[in-house]
């Protein structure tokens, strides 16, 4: 020791007579290969998702008892809570409390609900499979007495948040419904104060300035669907006039100038089309001022039902389709531009933090039903979106019933919820349950249903398995070589 | 530092005991309340009756209940509190209600031994303390903002401590609590419960944790199974609804952990209601550790600042103390908090024309001679005009002069660093050199490139000072560092000049307080003798100070063969 | 078609059938009990991988697999204390000192 430097007083002691006994304990805890294609590193993680990544000698070391506590991966254990020893008797406690904040969000139950107001739309999108119907037909709207019960069964969800969010068609035609729907929320509201939000889907084709008034009045965000650059959304939503590019780029504007700038949102529908575009999709939203955009999956819906080669096929050029998009994304950060990828955000907050995310398509248990719920514009009530699309494509096994003729128990208690809900959990199932990103992961029946027959899925076959793990593995290694992009995508949780 | 206690003092205490007295300047209060109040007296020596006791700043008259305080107690006022002891002829100030936050110390003793503690922990039977306050409360006034609880470790007292916190909540309702513990005994379920019913509505608990390293944080308090019961500790008070901030002091042994300490309670304590970080108080154990614990604040602001963007990403309230803002960097600035106490407040002189006192912690009274030469008082006008009045600046006389010794026409890349609007570039352009700016602020020389367009400019926006702040080495054949002077830097300057390359340096001409911004007598010469040929130099001592302006012109030498 | 012979008290059954599992993608298999221990017999997939690349997953697998099974066995008790305190009104393992319970 340099005799020059300065020192404690000697009447202290000296921080190696406070170290570790030297034995420790396991936590429970998973292991994933860090890499698809390498066996070298692996992520180990609790089962609150606390993660460190270690090599595969050190984490047979770990296992065996063999890690010596001067080394720096026995203290990167202890900290992540994979390991604990004499002086960190507190842990288990912790893990428990972290654990019952991540499931919190059960308790909250539904809190998403959606209303197709109307099958009626005046765009014939390939990828789409309900809205097949032209502008004069009003046997397809919903009803008042329908919307009414569908009020209704939405307030008796214990949520203290509530989310209505507005489906079809194209719901602004159908917009008398809507203010009935709002004002019928409202009224209900003022016995449960409940925090109630409304969201209007819609390609805004038709928003008038009336129409935009009211939902400037009442507070109503407005999603719309922006694909990417002319070419791209127009192949992708064909109208007659080839135009929906151009009125959707104007809805937005007028929108924005109406209800408020940052109360506009887009969506991307991600197709086969879209696959290699995405800095020209990125582009788009800088263009026209958007500062989030969400890099969304493939659905495996669409004219033709995927077979498992395709689905697995797919998920990897998904893949590349979304890591592309993520370092250009960062890029433009990095350039000042600030600019959040939303399905990057929402994983990451699974990763580094226990609050809840409410996307309902990757919860564990499922989100079917319990997170979310749609009422369909015949009354019918399913447990997804993709349940109900499913319907239109003739496979009914998420109708749960139907809100005139069933009531709230016989729907949320019917079989056609229940054994999805049990048979998908991820806690329970091969491989999901061992997996390291099981934490961060949820189920998702609806896909496998589609793609395997089977609510569950043998996720060795499975795209969204693929897709994921690999989201998982590429933030995660995002996170571990920090830097400013770590710094970026730190900005980026909820 | 304000007299808080003083002994053996003179007067006549016969028969009083030990008693607690709210101070009056009133001399006409009513005859009821009168037995519980001390009249002080500035000069008035007439005693009226009925007053508990009479507190002399002037004169010593005769007769029963008199005390005779020295010039150091001129600060007591109306409303303030005092404990007055016959036996050590003793006055102790409880409270003031001048102050915006009193500390009440409710024991000495402590089951930690912080090796920087700066009340060091004494074992001794003071449960006379709790005695005093329990009285003293009652008297302060209703609209007091907030209470602090300090110690040793009040939870020692075990049920005193809950008779202390109901009495606040009983007698002060509308005053905020703050209590600094170590949270250990919290363990203690029944503990907790008892302070959960008192309701208190209002009430916080400030507890350290001093690395995310359970080793670590034993080490210094010194304390066997600290870490891990603190920890429950929280856990049960947030249980409980009771609010809990963490603390961390900043030294040399928990710096280097922040960034994992951060990390960690973003995790695992997400609910606590506020971190914060605070610079050492030279006093106790922290004073006999000194020079082994002080790091100079600017040297950590950058893990600080990572440490804090870790909770204020996750929406945990988090702020800076005791630390003063030139030793922060602006976006930190926010964070900080005017947290040091006034009677222990206190600034070095340099800072008196700062533009940000007004805002700053500034130092403890106990630091101000350890961060005298540290800090960087912000001039209220700029350094260089930000609005050109001209588009003809020239360099300064030095520079030109030497610009006619320099062959200009070799010098393929050059940098200025510190500035400003690029003037003293002006003499070495003849050959298009690459050229790269360093300073703050970068708007300034953004005329130089309109009317040199012919010239390849490379700003870099910066803070000089900045530990983090790097040049590349051995690339410049020329480095221009004029008006902006600090040794750190000027190290980093001569290693980025490439051998053969020119340095020329000119400080600011010396006025007023601004020579601790020079070098010292020597240290520029000191650091150029190896490696450098002086081809001109000139010097001016500033008188009574240990400082000097210099000007230098040398070059490096090319590498030995 | 590759046939691998395991030692039966190395692997559980459960260790193998896992493996089996998780390599479904690249290969079905099958796995039978004889006097030699744990008979394993894999088939790649069609248009899949080599019979070594087979071998060398399922393999990788298995040692992953029992290494699961170790934390596992040493994990259990801990992982429900964890849980179910997770759950339960009362605070603190092992066990809480007073009858009031907090939220």
């Amino acid at each position: 020791m340099n005799a020059l430097l300065p020192q404690l007083n000697r009447a202290f002691k000296p921080v190696e007579e406070f170290g570790t006994e030297g034995r420790y304990s396991l936590l429970p805890f998973n292991f994933s290969p860090a890499d698809s294609q390498t066996r070298d590193w692996y992520v180990v993680a609790n089962l609150c998702g606390d993660y460190a990544v270690i090599t595969r000698t050190d984490l047979e070391r770990l296992v065996d008892g063999r890690l010596d506590p001067n080394e720096d991966t026995y203290r990167l254990l202890r900290r992540k809570q994979i390991l604990y020893d004499n002086l960190t008797r507190c842990t288990p406690t912790l893990l428990s409390a972290k654990y019952r904040t991540r499931a919190q969000q059960l308790a909250n139950f539904t809190g998403l609900f959606m209303f197709v107001v109307t099958l009626r739309c005046n765009h014939v999108c390939p990828y789409c499979q309900v809205s097949r119907v032209s502008e004069d037909r009003d046997a397809f709207d919903m009803t008042e007495e329908m919307a009414s019960r569908a009020v209704e069964f939405t307030f008796k969800t214990p949520s203290p948040s509530v989310k209505i969010e507005f489906q079809g068609g194209e719901t602004m035609l159908n917009f008398p419904l809507i203010q009935f729907i709002v004002e019928r929320a409202k009224e209900e509201n003022r016995k449960w104060n409940k925090n109630l939000q409304f969201v209007i889907a819609t390609n805004l084709s038709v928003a008038t300035g009336e129409i935009l008034d009211y939902c400037a009045e009442e507070d109503i965000l407005i999603s719309t669907s922006l694909d990417g650059p002319a070419d791209l959304h127009n192949s992708n939503r064909p109208k007659r006039g080839n135009n929906s590019y151009e009125l959707t780029i104007e809805g937005i504007t007028r929108a924005r100038e109406k209800i408020g700038f940052h109360r506009v949102g887009a969506l991307m529908t991600t197709t086969e089309r879209s696959l290699g575009r995405v800095r020209d999709i990125v582009d788009t939203y800088v263009e026209h001022g958007f500062h989030s955009i969400f890099l969304r999956p493939l659905s495996p819906f669409g004219d033709a039902v995927k077979t498992r080669a395709f689905d697995k096929y797919d998920a990897q050029k998904w893949i590349e389709f979304y890591k592309e998009g993520v370092e250009y994304i960062l890029e433009i950060n990095r350039g000042g531009y600030p600019l959040t990828e939303a399905y990057s955000s929402i994983i990451l907050t699974k990763i580094l933090t226990n609050q809840a995310t409410r996307f309902v398509n990757l919860q564990s248990p499922a989100g079917i039903g319990i997170a979310g719920i749609i009422f369909n514009y015949d009354g019918d009530v399913y447990a997804s979106d993709e349940g109900r699309m499913a319907a239109e494509r003739g496979d009914k096994t998420f109708r749960l019933g139907n809100v005139i003729a069933n009531s709230y128990e016989e729907i949320m208690l019917s079989d056609n919820l229940l054994n999805p809900l049990v048979a998908s959990l991820p806690e329970a199932a091969p491989m999901c349950s061992e997996c390291a990103f099981l934490p961060y992961c949820g189920a998702d029946p609806d896909y496998h249903h589609a793609t395997q027959r089977d609510f569950l899925g043998h996720k060795a076959f499975s795209g969204f398995c693929t897709k994921n793990t690999e989201v998982f593995r590429y933030l995660i290694g995002k996170i571990e070589a920090g830097g400013e992009d770590a710094e970026i995508m730190r900005a980026w949780l909820r | 530092m304000l007299t808080l206690s003083a002994r053996k003092l003179e007067g006549n205490l016969d028969g009083l005991g030990r008693r607690v007295f709210r101070v009056t300047e009133r001399a006409n209060i009513p005859r009821a309340t009168r037995n519980k109040h001390a009249l002080l007296h500035r000069d008035e020596l007439q005693c009226p009756d009925g007053f508990g006791l009479h507190i002399h700043l002037a004169g010593k008259p005769d007769g029963p209940r008199n005390i005779f305080l020295p010039p150091a107690f001129e600060y007591l006022s109306d409303g303030d509190i005092v404990v007055v002891d016959e036996g050590d002829k003793a006055i102790r100030t409880l409270y003031r209600r001048s102050c915006r936050s009193n500390s009440l110390l409710v024991t000495e003793r402590c089951n930690h031994h912080c090796i920087m503690c700066s009340q060091p922990p004494r074992d001794v039977d003071d449960s006379y303390i709790v005695r005093d306050l329990l009285e003293a409360i009652p008297l302060m006034a209703q609209d007091t903002p907030s209470i602090g609880i300090t110690g040793g470790e009040p939870t020692l007292l075990g049920d005193d401590f809950v008779k202390l916190l109901r009495s606040l909540k009983n007698n002060l309702p509308a005053t905020a609590v703050h209590v600094l513990s170590n949270g250990r005994n919290f363990r203690n379920l029944p503990l907790c419960h008892a302070i959960s019913k008192i309701g208190h509505g209002d009430l916080i608990f400030g507890i350290p944790i001093y690395s995310a390293e359970p080793d670590r944080h034993n080490y210094v308090v010194q304390a066997e199974n600290a870490w891990s019961e603190t920890i429950e500790g929280i856990i049960n008070l947030k249980r409980f609804g009771i609010g809990v901030e963490i603390r961390l002091v900043m030294h040399k042994d928990t710096i280097a952990g922040m960034e994992d300490l951060a990390e960690f309670i973003r995790r695992n304590l997400t609910m606590v209601d506020h971190v914060a970080f605070m610079g050492l108080e030279r006093m106790g154990f922290a004073a006999t550790n000194w020079k082994y614990l002080f790091v100079n604040p600017r040297d950590y602001a950058a893990t600080l600042g990572r440490a804090v963007r870790i909770l204020d990403h996750a929406k945990i309230r988090t702020s800076i103390y005791n630390t003063p803002l030139c030793m922060l960097p602006d976006d930190l600035h926010s964070f900080a908090e005017q947290s040091i106490s006034d009677w222990k407040n206190d600034f070095p002189e340099e800072c008196a024309e700062c533009s940000l006192k007004p805002r700053c912690a500034g130092c403890f009274s106990s630091t101000v001679e350890a961060l005298k030469g540290l800090v960087r008082p912000k001039r209220t006008q700029p350094r260089q005009p930000m609005r050109k009045k001209t588009l003809d600046r020239t360099a300064s006389a030095f520079v030109s002069e030497q610009a006619e010794i320099i062959f200009s026409s070799g010098l393929e890349c050059i940098a200025d660093v510190a500035c400003g609007d690029g003037r003293n570039l002006t003499p070495f352009l003849g050959g298009k050199p690459k050229v790269h700016c360093y300073d703050i602020n970068v708007a300034a020389i953004s005329d130089f490139k309109s009317t040199h367009p012919e010239i390849e400019l490379l700003c870099h926006e910066v803070d000089l000072l900045d530990s983090d702040f790097e040049l590349p080495q051995a690339a410049f054949s020329l480095v221009i560092l004029v008006h902006f002077y600090e040794q750190n830097l000027f190290r980093k300057v001569i290693g980025s000049i490439k051998p053969g390359g020119i340095l020329l340096l000119e400080t600011i001409d010396s006025h007023g307080a601004n020579y601790l911004q020079l070098p010292r007598k020597g240290e520029v010469q000191a650091m150029l003798r190896p490696g450098f040929e002086i081809l001109e130099t000139r010097t001016g001592d500033i008188q009574e100070t240990d400082r000097q302006t210099v000007k230098v012109c040398a070059r490096k030498a090319l590498a030995a063969a | 078609m590759v046939r691998i012979t395991l030692q039966e008290k190395l692997y559980s059954r459960e260790t193998v059938e896992m493996s089996l599992y998780r390599i479904a993608g690249k290969c079905s298999g099958e796995i039978r009990s004889t006097p030699e221990g744990w008979e394993v017999e894999l088939h790649p997939l069609d248009k899949g991988p080599t019979d070594e690349e087979c071998a060398h997953a399922f393999r990788t697998e298995l040692v992953d697999q029992s290494l699961r099974e170790q934390i596992g066995a040493k994990t259990e008790h801990v992982k429900t204390l964890i849980l179910s305190n997770a759950f339960s009104k009362t605070t603190l393992i092992p066990q809480d000192e007073c009858a009031s319970t907090p939220t």
